[in-house]
């Protein structure tokens, strides 16, 4: 059976029997030669044997649960954050987020088919990220091709916080006259505008309402009590080693259940800590394009050996800690030095250092780091979607630190089951299992090869458009 | 023969007398041409319209030589009124009819273009702008003090560094917390200035209940897909402003259950009439492309009765040569509250 066969048939309604040498259940394990059968935009039945007659069966491919990245702007630009105060807590990204984006289209056809939307960072408490199917919803666009926008699957998913210098960047006490005349200014008035907001829910939640009406600030407050007492998640965005200290001693001061730290740049440096509370990386993307960078590095093994210390970590603390620059991991200095001396991995390779050039350690090697520490991780291409010239696709995220040595199976782990665990929809997508959405990848060969491409994309057991037809 | 006719026309109906008009055709609401029609008036307004119509008591009949056609209604324009309060972050007591500016030369060129009626907006600068007005050409003279209230969701509008919001989220938390408390707009309604889907979906949201209409700014072909069966007025065609994308997006709002009205905005009255015409080419439709400047237009603004020539309606009427939309047509003489205006009886 053809491709355009396969599309067909599916945008017709029915149901379908996928069969594939090597399945990708999405928790690391493998099952060879399985056949998938969907029904009703669920997996129906997962087994093993010969391809039936009807399965659609492409020699030598592979199949994997969709790709979710867990930390994502698609759709988002700047009109979609409020910077008239600090605190916008009852905000909802999904709200203002673009659905019809292309970028959504983009990420579907290569084989990313959820997303965790993150407020922007420009405020301290930024209000409510959104998780989303990358396609199968409403289209707005009078242009698009049908199901290209995405579909809202939880709305209050999480709180934003920010702690990176995004909150307090635009803020300076002489704008007098202006909303921007206002705390912060710098870190330490960052974490004393958080700390400020949720005593306040706490004693909001403490003290009986007498008033009868709901405004927006007890609408707001019921919010930050609702992730004090972890009905929602916070996701704490760090880049730097400090910031990522100081979310762990937040956590640990207003005892947040449900705690997970964004982008997390340099949290390598301190991943024992992370491990030891238990807390999650929603990683946002370490590369630039892909294509101008690894693949020219000139010494890429050296880089990656030199980036790559041993988790010397926050406990390592004690002397030399200055601001910004507390533990410097024992071979940092050479790392550094390597980044002066190949500038091609500062500029034009599209090395970054963290978004916003602020993390100025960040390694390929995070995922890698981060999973022998126990830490839990999981993938994010930040605006990655948005453009063909930014941050680096999901896909190329994730091949990336796959070449600095995380196991393939670990990192298509990642990608799927963990990633759709971390944002709250472990049961729902992320396994290839009878009950689970169909939302499925059938690629070339081996997903982390460079040379495999997604044959298939389905999400709830239809197919996203065909990719002639997105590239717009 | 038509302008003496004309000229006795007037005299009678400053009268506010009754009169049958007897022109060779009436522009009905079906969009089509009614031959030996005739529409009765009185005291301003439109008492019957069809065929043989007696003549009304004390009144006298006119044998008019053209199409009669309801006024245009122009559905939004900020000309000819100066209304906009930005010391405020929310002013929706503001009336756009205390704006009115009366010498303005906008109003004889919207008689020559065959508007006889116009909502005026307040500028767009704070998320609840204040109430829009409807106000005839002639005169002028407001006929709806409040007829939306208007919302402004494009943030680069609403945005203010002193008082905020700085986008279109904190423009969204004031619709949703200010709008339901402004006296009036439940029955009166709201009318969204929008250009993305965000700012539709946050006005319905925060509107629930509140009659609504939309003003598509913006690209409408990235979010137009979500604006089925809403009231949708569109700007005109400025000089600089036609492209085929743009006429391809009407074509699609109107296939796609969009109720289109044009309004003019900061534009040329005389580029309404010509809104039209291109809106009957691109949809094959030239019932709706007349409405959209005559009775739907009247509902963007909450009016059931303007630009429409059925009883109960206001007579507010134009003489025109042949059909309206007929790119050879001129007009003969325009009537608004069923009184000849002086522009067009000279």
């Amino acid at each position: 059976m053809t491709l355009t066969a396969i599309l067909l048939f599916s945008f017709q309604g029915g149901d379908l029997v996928l069969s594939a040498e090597r399945l990708h259940i999405g928790d690391g394990r493998v099952m060879e030669n399985a056949v998938v059968e969907i029904a009703g935009g669920r997996i129906a039945r997962v087994s093993t044997g010969s391809p039936p007659s009807e399965a659609i069966h492409v020699e030598g491919a592979h199949l994997t649960p969709g790709f979710v990245d867990t930390y994502s702007f698609m759709g988002i630009g700047p009109e979609t954050v409020e910077e008239a105060r600090e605190v916008t807590a009852s905000h909802r990204v999904a709200d203002t987020a673009s659905l019809g984006d292309p970028a959504f289209a983009r990420a579907a056809i290569q084989g990313v088919t959820a997303a965790y939307l993150s407020p922007d960072s420009m405020n301290v408490i930024g209000g409510l990220g959104a998780v989303v199917k990358t396609a199968g919803g409403r289209v707005p666009d009078l242009f698009a091709p049908q199901n290209s926008g995405a579909r809202v699957v939880e709305r209050d998913a999480a709180l934003k916080i920010t702690l990176s210098a995004d909150a307090s960047s635009g803020n300076s006490t002489g704008h007098r006259r202006s909303l921007r005349g206002r705390r912060p200014t710098t870190r330490m008035g960052t974490t004393w505008v958080l700390r400020n907001a949720f005593h306040k829910a706490a004693a909001w939640a403490a003290t009986p309402s007498v008033n009868s009406v709901f405004t927006l600030q007890d609408r707001e407050m019921a919010i930050l009590v609702d992730a004090l007492e972890g009905r929602i998640p916070v996701r704490v965005q760090a880049r730097r080693t400090h910031d990522v200290q100081t979310a762990l001693r937040l956590q640990e001061e207003f005892g947040w259940p449900r705690m997970i730290v964004e982008e997390g740049t340099e949290s390598y440096l301190c991943s024992s800590m992370l491990a030891g509370a238990g807390v999650p990386v929603a990683a946002g993307p370490v590369f630039d394009d892909i294509s101008r960078s690894i693949a020219a590095g000139p010494s890429l093994a050296e880089l990656k050996a030199m980036a790559n210390p041993p988790a010397v970590c926050c406990e390592d603390q004690g002397e030399g800690h200055e601001h910004g620059e507390a533990f410097i991991p024992v071979d940092s200095f050479a790392f550094e030095l390597l980044l002066l001396t190949v500038p091609r991995y500062e500029s034009a390779s599209g090395f970054l250092r963290g978004r916003r050039s602020e993390a100025r350690k960040a390694s390929p090697a995070l995922a890698r780091l981060l999973e022998e520490a126990g830490v839990v991780h999981t993938f994010g291409a930040g605006e990655g979607h948005q453009s063909q010239d930014g941050e680096a696709s999901l896909v190329q995220q994730i091949r990336t630190a796959v070449r600095h040595g995380l196991e393939p199976t670990v990192a298509i782990r990642m990608a799927t089951h963990d990633a759709a665990r971390l944002i709250g929809q472990g049961d729902n997508f992320g396994l290839v299992r009878a009950g689970y959405d169909a939302d499925l990848v059938l690629w070339s060969g081996p997903p982390m090869s460079a040379s495999s491409k997604p044959l298939l994309v389905l999400i709830d057991g239809k197919p996203v458009t065909d990719i002639q037809t997105v590239k717009r | 023969m038509i302008a003496p006719t004309l000229l006795a026309l007037a005299g009678v109906l400053m009268q506010d007398s009754a009169a049958l008009l007897r022109p060779d055709a009436v522009l009905g609401e079906d969009g089509h041409l009614h031959e030996g029609w005739q529409v009765a008036i009185r005291n301003g307004v439109i008492e019957a319209v069809g065929p043989d119509l007696k003549s009304l008591a004390g009144g006298k009949e006119f044998h008019l030589s053209g199409v009669l056609a309801p006024g245009f209604v122009d559905a939004w324009s900020w000309s000819g009124c100066d209304a906009a309060e930005e010391s405020l972050r929310l002013s929706p007591n503001l009336l756009a009819a205390d704006g009115i500016d009366k010498d303005s030369d906008s109003w004889k060129e919207r008689l020559n273009a065959g508007i006889t009626t116009v909502q005026l907006l307040p500028r767009p600068t704070n998320t609840l702008a204040g109430w829009a007005a409807v106000v005839t050409s002639s005169g002028p003279e407001v006929v709806s003090v409040r007829s939306r209230q208007v919302v402004s969701l494009l943030p680069k509008s609403v945005s203010d560094d002193r008082k905020g919001p700085l986008g279109l989220p904190g423009a969204l938390e004031d619709l949703s917390t200010a709008l339901p408390r402004v006296r009036g707009v439940s029955s009166s309604g709201a009318i969204a200035l929008v250009e993305d889907a965000a700012g539709v979906d946050g006005f319905r949201a925060a509107g629930a209940g509140v009659p609504r209409a939309f003003i598509a700014l913006g690209d409408p072909g990235s979010y137009g897909g979500i604006l089925s069966g809403d009231l949708v007025a569109l700007p005109v065609l400025g000089n600089s402003s036609w492209s085929p994308r743009r006429l391809e997006v009407w074509r699609r709002l109107h296939k796609g259950g969009a109720r289109i009205a044009f309004g003019t905005g900061s534009e040329s009255p005389e580029a309404l009439r010509l809104a039209a015409m291109a809106f009957a080419r691109v949809t094959g439709d030239p019932a709706a492309a007349f409405s959209s400047i005559t009775s739907t237009a009247g509902l963007v603004a909450g009016r059931s009765d303007i630009g429409r020539i059925n009883p109960g309606a206001r007579a507010d009427l134009v003489l025109w040569t042949a059909h309206p939309l007929d790119a050879s047509s001129r007009i003969v003489g325009v009537m608004t509250g069923g009184r000849m205006t002086p522009a067009s009886s000279k």
